[in-house]
């Protein structure tokens, strides 16, 4: 055994770390005093390591978003699919289900939607449409096999052993159901146009499936069997509203909803809205107009948003966000609703919407201390007049154009196939060109592409051979797949090369996808970004395109990046972006901007914020400089709304809670379970542990004020300080921000007062803002719309459209009036 | 705010594996089949489909050989099916404007793209240019990264077989790297 040669396959298996232990050893002692053999292992390894880099470096491949939704979506209802297929071939998953992308949780959530598209007879938007008619042979074959699904009590009582059984998987799939909604909306179309000739049928069995879940599901969640014969849309509605809820009484709540539909509900019915507008019928209406007129084949990808609730001051008296100045869901809005589509709610982000605009705040005059300056406007609530509204703007100062330090870009391009559409590749192009077209002689840029393989198109070069570089730019064409991965790592690296020291170091980065990031994941990719945005390279990151656009993780990245994101749509936006609010896009003057107000108990009783859903930080984040927060840009404006319930409000009506509001309002079955629980205001706002934590040191409201809590057995309601009770301040804005290249954070803050100012003597900008968050919550749906509607949403907005030196607001005024076309058009 | 998909513990380790293996179980099956990728996303997910019926308690302990091994037989079985049926596998360059990888990218990179060092793409030429089966092994070993036990059970082999074939293979790599003449799999090198 003690001949070894170079062809012993063991050199390589000892190279590589494959031996056992016991051969290790024994190899090892043979090879003491083979110096030759230790060479050739070196060598081997040698070879190993630049094949596993080169393999490594080989582009990866990836399914298309709709298989491994697919996917995820067969892994998530494995288990109802499975329950659901007892007894019930039909629906077993195919092999044909699978390839179309077809999950077991989409089929489950399309039943939710076929069931009351049905019951309205309404008509479908899309290509594909369900019959018009109720009394037509589709619908009436529908509706028929519905009434016969819930009309077969031998058949569920036979199943009622099995079901409680089966009690706990249901209520997961259940609530699995739930979570997807928002993905489900964009997966629903999509199903229903790859099979428009099985759609009837294909809802049809699996709304008699889901009919029977949800039946069983109640039987099995302890309400009385009778429940079983109630209409299919009140068992549905139940299953959505009070999902895994272990309290019989929260569905037998629920229940009632749909038998008292149109009358006033005595036990939680809200003093401020229009007592019909219960859950289920913001649910029916919500899924009815889902599936009329979404984009159908969408695989864009939008985060989940669960909106901000009202808070009490009581229980979370602060309210923390990071700053955003994104204004990428503005242009994806405009873009579904160009191409004539309901936008997909989580495509609807209010900040961005609002921060779209520009408004004429005042800026910082040069002596001041602070690169931005706040201003605070208070007035009335157009869509819930008893509310106040309050306006936080906040503008960043300008820096002339010539003023601009110099500025060293790397352009990210992702030229992949898929880029080759007339809204991609050639925007890019045409968008940078103009941007490189208003750079100044100093300025440098350098172009990395991704596809295949990520490579240096251009290396940095300065603006004065701008010849070069537009000719770079112009040379560019699609194809290859994505690996954005290493380009990414490319382009920082780029960037760091030709760092400019107080300049602008920014990588740009164009796609009409998401990163293929290769052998990395996500997390380490967001370090990787992170790290950068350390060294002073930021990140831009513009969105391109349809079908495939990964619009959360571009935001991520942006926000990891210390950058900003946009939604590019058409040459006019780049225009705005890129040239436009250059200054803005590239210079940032402060970093780590954060908001914390605090609220006045004695004036505020609750509050919302609009928007700003994925900034949310805990109260004490405001403090910690190491938590990461949004950025401002030269001359950006950035807009905060809060829906303010004053204090009083309520004690002159009949006292329903807050709490019990919410319960009216809840759409999607959390603030139910919440409000039957009795719990405190709980969001995604401040942990209220944290609020409570924080209100020690602060003052605090009467307990006594929100009547659904019982009073506290051992602590008295703490009292309010003399602040509270005598400055009438509403409520203290406190900001914190970082210099561009500081680690150290500065606390503004400053105390705001209602001065009582009525609707109509706010200001045109005020107007604007609150007509844009209240587009916003009509798009999504929102159970906080109040009395907007597309009409007086307009209304608001031409009030406020004199300030439109590009037109902009113009445009959203024409913009609504296009979504009332498609979404809405009979409501006056 | 966490905005991970939902998921419950029991399909979590569905989309983990999904998120782990998509790209590298899609690499290796692209390269079985010849560059077809709508051929080769239709076996992966198949793979993944596959997954969701196992007894998860079954197939965890060797999730990677596993679904190699799926992907594998699917990918060999519509290769047989489709009668394109050739003794050895294809790592040939492909021309018909299908996805390709990088080492068969050289030909249709995007022009402005930068040039690779020489080396890399020199040295994907050569592992294209090895046999069949030590062109895989090296492509499971180091791409796919998995043990040579795991290969086993993946290309249904013993772990010796393995073992000879990535030693064989690195040993020409070596040897067309440095110039030398290849002359067979076995050459002998300069020894003390």
């Amino acid at each position: 055994m003690n001949d070894i040669n170079t062809n012993d396959p063991r050199l390589t298996a000892y190279a590589l770390g494959e031996l056992e232990d016991a051969d290790r050893v024994e190899f090892e002692s043979l090879l003491t005093e083979r110096e030759d053999l230790r060479a050739e292992i070196d060598a081997i390894r040698s070879v190993a390591n630049e094949l596993h880099e080169e393999l490594m470096h080989e582009p990866t491949p990836a399914l298309s978003g709709q298989q491994r939704e697919a996917i995820k979506a067969g892994a998530r209802s494995g288990s109802s699919l499975r329950l659901v297929g007892d007894g019930e071939p039909t629906i077993r998953p195919a092999a044909w289900w699978w390839r179309a992308g077809i999950s077991g949780a989409a089929a489950v959530l399309l039943l939710g939607v076929a069931v009351p598209v049905m019951m309205r007879g309404r008509t479908r938007g899309g290509e594909i449409a369900i019959d018009k008619n109720p009394a037509g042979p589709t619908g009436g074959a529908m509706r028929e096999s519905l009434v016969e699904a819930n009309e077969r009590p031998e058949g569920l009582v036979a199943k009622i052993e099995e079901a409680s059984r089966m009690k706990d998987e249901l209520a997961d799939a259940t609530k699995q159901v739930r979570q997807l909604s928002s993905e489900g909306q964009n997966l629903i179309p999509n199903e229903i146009v790859e099979y428009p000739n099985d759609w009837p049928e294909l809802s049809l069995r699996r709304a008699q499936t889901e009919t029977e879940t949800a039946t069983l599901y109640s039987i099995g969640g302890a309400t009385s069997p009778p429940a079983a014969n109630k209409p299919a849309r009140e068992t549905l509605a139940r299953s959505r509203v009070a999902p895994g809820s272990k309290s019989a009484q929260d569905q037998t709540q629920a229940m009632q909803f749909p038998s008292q539909s149109g009358a006033p509900d005595g036990e939680a019915k809200s003093p401020a809205r229009q007592p019909q507008e219960n859950s289920l019928t913001l649910f029916r209406s919500t899924l009815i107009d889902d599936a009329d007129s979404f984009e159908p084949a969408s695989r864009d990808r939008y985060n989940p948003i669960v909106e901000n609730e009202f808070l009490g001051v009581a229980t979370a008296p602060l309210s923390t966000f990071s700053i955003d100045v994104d204004t990428a869901s503005y242009s994806m809005v405009r873009r579904q609703l160009r191409d004539g589509y309901r936008p997909a709610p989580d495509s609807v982000r209010l900040e961005e919407l609002i921060n779209y605009f520009d408004y004429k705040y005042d800026a910082p005059s040069p002596g001041d201390h602070d690169p931005f300056r706040a201003n605070v406007e208070v007035a009335t609530c157009p869509w819930q007049p008893e509310h106040r509204l309050v306006r936080i703007g906040i503008k960043g100062m300008e820096i002339p154009h010539n003023d601009r330090p110099a500025t060293n870009l790397v352009f990210l391009l992702d030229v992949s196939g898929s880029m080759s559409d007339q809204n991609k590749l050639p925007l890019v192009k045409q968008g940078l060109m103009r941007l490189v077209d208003n750079l100044t002689v100093d300025d440098r840029v350098a172009i990395v592409v991704y596809a295949g393989a990520s490579g240096l198109v251009l290396d940095s070069t300065f603006v004065s051979d701008k010849d070069t570089i537009l000719g770079a730019l112009d040379r560019l064409s699609a194809g290859g797949s994505t690996n954005g991965g290493a380009g990414i790592e490319l382009a920082y690296k780029v960037a760091q090369d030709h760092f400019i020291k107080d300049g602008v170091n920014r990588v740009i980065l164009a796609t009409d996808g998401d990163f293929n990031v290769g052998v990395t994941n996500n997390g380490d990719l967001f370090r990787l970004i992170e790290e950068k945005a350390k060294s002073g390279v930021f990140l831009t990151t513009l969105g391109f395109g349809t079908g495939n656009l990964n619009d959360a993780m571009l935001e991520q990245l942006a926000d990891k990046g210390n950058g900003m994101c946009a939604y590019i749509d058409t040459i006019e936006e780049a225009q705005k972006v890129l040239v436009d609010q250059m200054s803005g896009s590239l210079v940032t003057i402060a970093k780590d901007v954060k908001i914390q107000v605090e609220f006045n108990p004695a004036v505020v009783k609750s509050y919302r914020l609009l928007g700003y859903e994925n900034r949310a930080l805990a109260a004490r984040d405001f403090n910690d400089d190491t938590k990461d927060a949004g950025e401002i840009g030269a001359g950006h404006t950035v807009t905060a709304l809060y829906e303010i319930e004053p204090v009083g409000l309520l004690a002159m009506a009949d006292a329903a809670p807050i709490e019990a509001r919410e319960q009216v309002r809840g759409r999607d079955g959390r603030a139910m379970d919440q409000a039957a629980e009795g719990a405190d205001a709980e969001s995604a706002q401040p942990a209220p542990s944290e609020a409570a934590a924080e209100s020690k040191d602060k003052p605090a409201s009467p307990q006594a004020e929100q009547p659904a809590v019982d009073p506290l057995r051992y602590q008295a309601p703490a009292q309010l300080n003399e602040i509270a009770r005598t400055s009438g301040e509403m409520l203290t804005v406190k900001l914190r921000y970082k210099q561009p290249d500081g680690d150290t954070s500065t606390l503004v803050q400053f105390p705001v007062h209602d001065e009582g100012e009525s609707w109509d003597q706010s200001t045109g900008d005020f107007k604007f803002a609150a007509s844009v968050a209240a587009f916003g919550m009509v798009l999504r749906d929102s159970s906080y719309k109040g009395d907007a509607t597309f009409n007086s949403i307009m209304e608001w907005a031409r009030a406020g459209e004199s300030i439109d030196p590009h037109g902009y607001r113009k445009a959203f005024v024409e913009m609504v009036a296009k979504a009332k076309q498609i979404i809405d058009p009979t409501s006056d | 705010m966490d905005s991970s998909s939902p998921a419950t513990a029991e399909n979590q380790w569905i989309c983990e594996a999904l998120q782990r293996y998509e790209g590298p179980l899609l690499r290796y099956t692209l390269r079985l089949l010849n560059g077809d990728l709508e051929a080769a996303r239709d076996v992966v997910q198949d793979a993944f489909v596959k997954l969701i019926q196992q007894d998860r308690s079954a197939v965890e302990d060797h999730l990677a050989p596993w679904l190699y091994r799926v992907c594998r037989n699917r990918a060999l079985d519509r290769i047989r099916k489709e009668q394109r049926m050739q003794t050895s596998l294809p790592d040939a360059p492909n021309t018909n404007g299908r996805l390709g990888t990088a080492a068969d990218a050289h030909d249709e990179q995007p022009a402005e793209q930068a040039q690779q060092p020489e080396t890399r793409s020199r040295l994907l030429i050569m592992v294209a240019d090895l046999p069949e089966r030590q062109r895989e092994v090296l492509r499971l070993k180091f791409q796919g990264d998995l043990s040579y036990r795991e290969i086993a059970e993946v290309m249904d082999l013993t772990v010796s077989h393995v073992g000879v074939l990535i030693h064989t293979g690195i040993q020409t790599l070596r040897q067309r790297m440095t110039g030398a003449p290849a002359t067979t799999r076995t050459t002998s090198t300069p020894s003390a």
